[in-house]
């Protein structure tokens, strides 16, 4: 790994290469392409949130003039329910074809049971009211409670939980129960001075991302299909699309467009193979866009969550013994963010005692998708919340009493591996150095600080660099730009070529034009596909240095790459200048492009740790919550572009405050979403929030050449139970169910 | 001897506890030994795990040596956002 004091691009702070095309309108989003003849698709959505469909009867949409398609379940192919999602998400290729299309039942309020094209938008919509739908409705399930209760409607009656400690006799709702742990639970609360027991709840919430789904399919005669969409994986939405529409991964090109945000949010798909379905049927290019309603109804929310946390502790504050019992909302499918939420709920502390027990329930919701660090957010609402009521009992200061029992280098992390260098104490340290810590608090408010854990990912990634003839250089790589990663790529790029940042375009190429890369997400395009770029760039030198090598006759290790330029190693006695990318490329033009290339599957992505501190004002008499200050700190390894982690930093806590304090999905009794719109479902907008001061930790990952760990998701983990834990402090009450909405803060302030 | 940590459906499917310690010179010997002993381990894995050796997320573990002082650690297959 490269010494920070060495680079000379790394750690500064140039203007993205996308923002003038962003903020002026020009960049071209999921909705805006077009071609001729194109057809408009609407889904015609299930208005209950529970029932079997009996038929679907197509026949009258197809008789208006200007409809060209319709489809409904029984036009998609069998799935067999053998394959894996790849990728993100949680679940099975076969429940992803029925969450795209009901079959059988409608599993929730939204789920789409037929669709349509037309060419116009009118006509589509005449036609979805011409299809005749024949629906048995049943009981909705939609809470944890509802979903164990033992005579529960049952969602799938064929669902068995996984393991139990004896096989299931009979289907339930609960989809499998996972167990982790080490050491004598028992024990250690028996040996502890003081054991706490509480419960705490998350509400179901959303991504939240500004841009709905949308999407552009065309399939041609031959079975060719081109797909134009915002995702965050284009690969992933080529092998779904092929697995749901029965195609193989070959005839399907996905083009992604800008994107609007995903949050893990657009990891999977649901427009993209009902408008293949439809293009095929109509012979014509078809364009889908979600409203903003169906975007709440139908497509992956963050699961709710109840957590039950025991913990044990000698007076001095020694951890002995931590359980935790979690029940995860799945959705209508299995696949709720179990394991994630079991490995990380106590992975920031070194405690000899552990045991996890996690279940994955059925609701009549939308299939569950992931959301940034999916299942941490509401694990560690839990566990640092309990960490925060045990500091209180204790009289011990909130961070003294983590730092005592921070997990450290050479420590056994609670899911089993062995911690390398993590910067967890250096993100506590810096919390109890930074001035906001000590600012003096006045009669209402209140001070709360907690912790954010998430392991971040490699995989697969791949890049091209080509040196253009006039020595600029363009860099070719998957994975659609979120976060400011251009700009990071250019700038390591720029590092490792030695040329200024301005003469390095990054272009974000589709299935066809860039070898395999995994999704835009699991904090891993900075680090994996950064580190493709580093060997693309190091690929094109050893080229150029090669050519140069036979332009002066030397032996190639007699030539060196510095600032930009090859040039001859000290000591060689050969008259030669530096040459330039330019002057390489000009001079061997006829031995072909210089084109460097990587494919890689990285691996070592080092884990995150965060530090929030958040300060509050409760109006006693509306239970409004004011955030006053937020300090977000983070261990980032090392900062490519100081600004996007910052941004990162400063998103994540945005939305884990929205969490927090207001976010939540609200339905009747029929299990319809009451609040399916931005004006009812209260995101945190810019006149919400103080300005979020934040502090990059870098303790360097060893894997990277410049010892990048993942910063996109650690962000949103810890200011959950940091807001809470502030509320708890300025109230002197403990509010254990989120959102700590004025309604909800007034009544536990009414019932204390 | 190469410490293994098994998540609960590999405890289940081995009828071997979370630590054991596993004699292999390499991942592939590993999980050789493992199939022997419990056919089905390597494609369970494969469909249900990730690999973390030595503290590193591995993606592609078939072709790692394996030290004397190894830690493998299969975890539940991690999923993000």
């Amino acid at each position: 790994m490269t010494d920070a004091a060495e680079f000379k691009y790394v750690g500064t702070r140039p203007v993205r290469p996308d923002g003038v095309d962003k903020v002026t309108g020009r960049a071209a989003f999921g909705a805006d392409f077009t071609l001729p003849g194109m057809l408009h698709g609407l889904v015609l959505r299930s208005p209950h949130a529970h029932a079997r469909i009996k038929s679907v009867d197509l026949s009258g949409a197809l008789e208006i003039e200007g409809v060209f398609a319709a489809v409904s379940g029984a036009d998609f192919p069998e799935v067999e329910d053998t394959g894996e999602m790849g990728g993100e998400g949680g679940g099975s290729i076969k429940d992803l074809s029925d969450n795209c299309m009901a079959r059988g039942k409608a599993l929730y309020h939204g789920h789409a049971v037929a669709a349509v094209a037309a060419n116009s938008l009118a006509k589509a919509r005449a036609a979805l009211a011409a299809i005749k739908v024949d629906y048995e409705v049943l009981a909705p399930v939609m809470d944890l409670d509802a979903a164990m209760a033992e005579d529960a409607p049952l969602i799938n009656e064929e669902l068995m939980t996984q393991g139990l400690a004896e096989p299931a006799t009979k289907p339930s709702n609960i989809a499998s129960r996972m167990v982790m742990g080490r050491g004598d639970v028992a024990k250690g609360f028996e040996g502890a001075d003081i054991v706490l027991e509480e419960t705490y709840y998350t509400p179901t919430v959303h991504q939240g991302y500004i841009e709905p789904h949308a999407c552009l399919a065309t399939v041609n005669e031959g079975g060719q299909a081109t797909i134009w969409c915002c995702t965050q994986g284009p690969f992933e939405v080529r092998s779904y699309s092929a697995a749901v529409c029965g195609m193989s991964i070959g005839s399907i090109r996905v083009i992604p467009s800008e994107i609007g945000g995903g949050f893990g949010g657009k990891t999977t798909v649901y427009l993209e193979p009902v408008a293949i379905m439809l293009s095929q049927k109509a012979g014509r290019p078809v364009k889908m866009i979600m409203s903003r309603e169906e975007v709440f109804r139908a497509t992956g929310p963050a699961s709710a969550a109840r957590s039950t946390i025991k913990i044990g502790a000698m007076r001095d504050g020694t951890i002995t013994a931590m359980s935790a019992r979690m029940h995860y909302e799945a959705g209508a499918y299995p696949g709720g963010p179990v394991p994630m939420g079991c490995m990380s709920v106590f992975a920031a502390y070194n405690v000899p005692n552990l045991a996890m027990e996690g279940f994955d329930v059925l609701v009549n919701k939308p299939k569950v998708a992931a959301y940034r660090a999916p299942g941490a957010p509401q694990a560690m609402f839990a566990s640092e919340s309990m960490i925060d009521e045990l500091a209180k009992a204790l009289d011990i200061d909130p961070i003294d009493l983590r730092l005592k029992n921070a997990a450290n280098e050479g420590d056994s992390a609670p899911y089993g591996p062995t911690w390398d260098a993590i910067g967890l104490k250096a993100c506590l340290e810096a919390a109890k150095a930074h001035p906001n810590y000590r600012l003096a608090l006045n009669e209402g408010q209140g001070r709360g600080l907690a912790v954010g854990f998430w392991f971040n990912i490699g995989f697969q990634s791949s890049a091209e660099v080509h040196v253009n003839e006039d020595g600029t250089v363009t860099v070719i790589e998957g994975n659609p730009d979120i976060g400011g990663s251009r700009a990071s790529m250019a700038i390591m790029a720029a590092e490792e070529l030695g040329i200024p940042y301005e003469n390095i375009r990054v272009q974000i190429a589709d299935t066809e034009n860039a070898g395999y890369t995994m999704v835009t997400g699991g904090s891993r395009t900075t680090f994996a596909t950064g580190m493709a770029v580093v060997e693309a760039a190091r690929d094109v030198i050893g080229q150029a240095k090669a050519r140069v090598a036979k332009l002066w006759q030397v032996d190639a290790e007699m030539v060196e790459w510095s600032d930009g330029h090859a040039v001859p190693k000290p000591g060689m006695n050969v008259d030669q200048k530096p040459m330039s990318f330019a002057e390489i490329a000009a001079k061997t033009a006829p031995s072909g492009p210089l084109l460097g290339k990587a494919s890689l599957n990285a691996r070592g992505a080092g884990p995150g740790f965060s530090v929030n501190v958040c300060d509050v004002e409760v109006d006693r008499r509306t239970g409004k919550v004011d955030v006053l200050r937020f300090t977000a700190i983070q261990d980032a390894g090392r900062a490519i572009h100081p600004s996007y982690v910052e941004g990162q930093l400063q998103g994540g806590a945005v939305q884990g405050i929205g969490w927090a304090l207001n976010e939540e999905y609200v339905y009747d009794a029929d299990g319809v979403q009451q609040n399916a719109g931005f004006l009812d479902y209260r995101v945190p907008v810019a006149s919400d929030m103080p300005m979020i001061d934040t502090v990059i930790i870098e303790v360097p990952n060893d894997a990277h050449p410049y010892g990048v760990r993942g910063v996109g998701e650690t962000p949103i983990v810890a200011p959950l139970a940091a807001t809470a834990n502030a509320v708890a402090n300025a109230t002197d009450v403990r509010i254990r169910d989120l959102p700590m909405s004025p309604p909800n803060v007034l009544a536990a302030l009414d019932a204390d | 001897m190469v410490r293994v940590v098994l998540p609960d459906f590999l405890q289940a499917h081995t009828g071997k506890g979370r630590d054991i310690e596993v004699n292999a010179g390499s991942y592939a010997e590993l999980i050789a030994s493992f199939e022997r002993e419990a056919p089905g381990f390597e494609a369970l894995v494969s469909k249900k795990a990730t690999t973390v050796i030595d503290g590193e997320i591995v993606p592609d573990p078939m072709f790692d040596d394996l030290r004397e002082d190894s830690e493998v650690c299969f975890l539940p297959k991690l999923s993000a956002g």
